[in-house]
């Protein structure tokens, strides 16, 4: 059953078309019905890609700017949800590249010359719970992703999206967003395995 | 004999096509590397979900009023105009050009006295009537809320019945305020407030035992007017407005906007 709220569902079956075409008219009103329909939406894939909750706010928040600057080049045959899906991922993406240079900056490392897996090869001594010690591993390796590869997996792992869906979604290749996944599959698998081999 | 590459277990395990499936059924060696592969990505959806926190019902309102300060501001096009109220607007303009010009082609030559004030700035006593007024429409927005609320959460029917005695003073508020709104020029304000006594005289009208069915309508009706989020939004545009030092001026276009 839907967890939207009620509005959503009234969108739907509603003209969405009209209500588009008024939003792209400059009409607030019908933007802001448009923000109110789908906002949890672009929320939960925000906190799936971004893994954090204000960064997720502010990806939310920056997807319905630019979608409001960018309406009048929304195509009327398109799914609006669709469309807002792609415009929350690159918000992600640019999010993530920020917090990715910040870190690096910190840490006084090259951008991409993130290691691998920056993660401790030995599980903590006082690990009481596999559960625990998995995600925090999880947790540290996602956290050595590239922002690429963070979203592709996210998508494929998570969101159940198709690697050609996902190359479209962040325009580049089919290849590139394959590997993008298997690199960070090679990552996290990498940040387990010290676990795997004491169990 | 080839055997799988890792990225080909993991296309596999993704439900991506893969043309060595059928090899890695029928070889023991790869059959255990993509068990392995499994276990591992399994065990991470299980332990990782990303499930994001739950946010409330107002959120869709929340990230409006967030937004909508930083809008950049773009010119209305032409098929915007093709709404019941610009179509009213632009009636009273054809009609105003219509007068003028039908008086300029009888051909009256005395010439009319002009008036001296282009600008009407609101005096203070105006501005006072105007903030007075619009501080109460926001407290009706409010209990509106509520009872908008109550039934759009309840979990039977009964609570229609609960809620029709608070509609129906509602309703009279409403039908006051709107004509007060029109009066002072808030024709946004006016038109939510027009929604809203439709929908709060649905409530009232319903008959005595109402039923899931009658329950479900209500709610569809004020759903597919997204009248509580209209409410909310123009409550809280009010309280804006009303925390202004400068004089309150009237709001010609939705403030919804």
């Amino acid at each position: 059953m839907s967890t939207d709220p009620p509005s959503k569902q009234a969108m739907e079956a509603g003209d969405v078309a009209a209500v588009l075409a008024r939003a792209s008219g400059g009409d607030g009103e019908a933007f802001s019905l448009l923000v109110n329909s789908h906002a949890r939406m672009a929320f939960r894939l925000a906190y799936r890609l971004t893994g954090d909750e204000r960064d997720a706010e502010d990806v939310v928040q920056e997807s319905f700017i630019r979608a409001y600057r960018q309406i009048n080049r929304f195509e009327a045959r398109s799914n609006f949800a669709t469309w807002l899906h792609r415009i929350v991922v690159n918000c992600a993406m640019d999010s993530l590249r920020a917090r990715h240079t910040r870190r690096a900056e910190r840490m006084g490392e090259p951008v991409e010359d993130i290691p691998d897996a920056a993660v401790s090869a030995e599980p903590s001594p006082e690990r009481l719970a596999m559960s625990t010690e998995i995600r925090r591993r999880v947790d540290a390796s996602m956290d050595t992703l590239t922002p690429r590869e963070r979203i592709a997996f996210a998508l494929r792992h998570y969101e159940g999206r198709s690697i050609d869906e996902i190359g479209r979604t962040l325009g580049v290749q089919q290849s590139a967003a394959k590997h993008a996944i298997f690199r960070a599959v090679k990552k996290i698998r990498a940040s387990l395995e010290p676990l795997r081999r004491t169990t | 004999m080839t055997h799988c590459s890792d990225e080909e277990l993991l296309l596999e395990y993704y439900g991506e096509t893969s043309r060595h499936s059928a090899h890695r059924r029928t070889c023991t060696e790869c059959d255990a590397r993509f068990q392995e592969l499994r276990a591992t990505l399994d065990t991470v959806s299980k332990t990782v979900t990303l499930e994001a926190p739950e946010r409330g019902e107002h959120y869709g309102l929340e990230v409006w009023q967030a937004i909508r300060h930083r809008l950049p501001a773009r010119e209305r096009t032409w098929h915007s105009l093709l709404t019941p109220q610009w179509g009213l607007a632009a009636a009273a303009v054809l009609l105003v050009v219509g007068f003028t010009a039908g008086r300029l082609w009888t051909g009256n030559a005395v010439p009319e006295p002009q008036s001296d004030v282009a600008v009407t700035v609101p005096s203070a006593d105006e501005d006072a009537r105007r903030r007075a007024m619009l501080l109460t429409v926001s407290d009706h927005f409010d209990r509106s809320d509520r009872v908008l609320a109550e039934i759009m959460n309840a979990p039977e029917p009964d609570a229609l019945s609960a809620q029709q005695q608070w509609a129906g003073d509602l309703v009279a508020a409403s039908r006051l305020y709107r004509r007060n709104a029109i009066a002072i020029n808030e024709p946004a304000v006016a038109a939510v407030l027009e929604e809203l006594e439709r929908v709060l005289l649905d409530i009232v009208h319903q008959p005595p035992g109402a039923t899931a069915a009658d329950l479900e309508e209500i709610r569809r009706r004020i759903d597919s007017a997204a009248l509580l989020f209209k409410v909310r939004v123009m409550s809280n545009e009010l309280q804006y407005r009303l925390e202004q030092p400068a004089p309150v001026r009237p709001t010609t276009t939705s403030t919804i906007g």
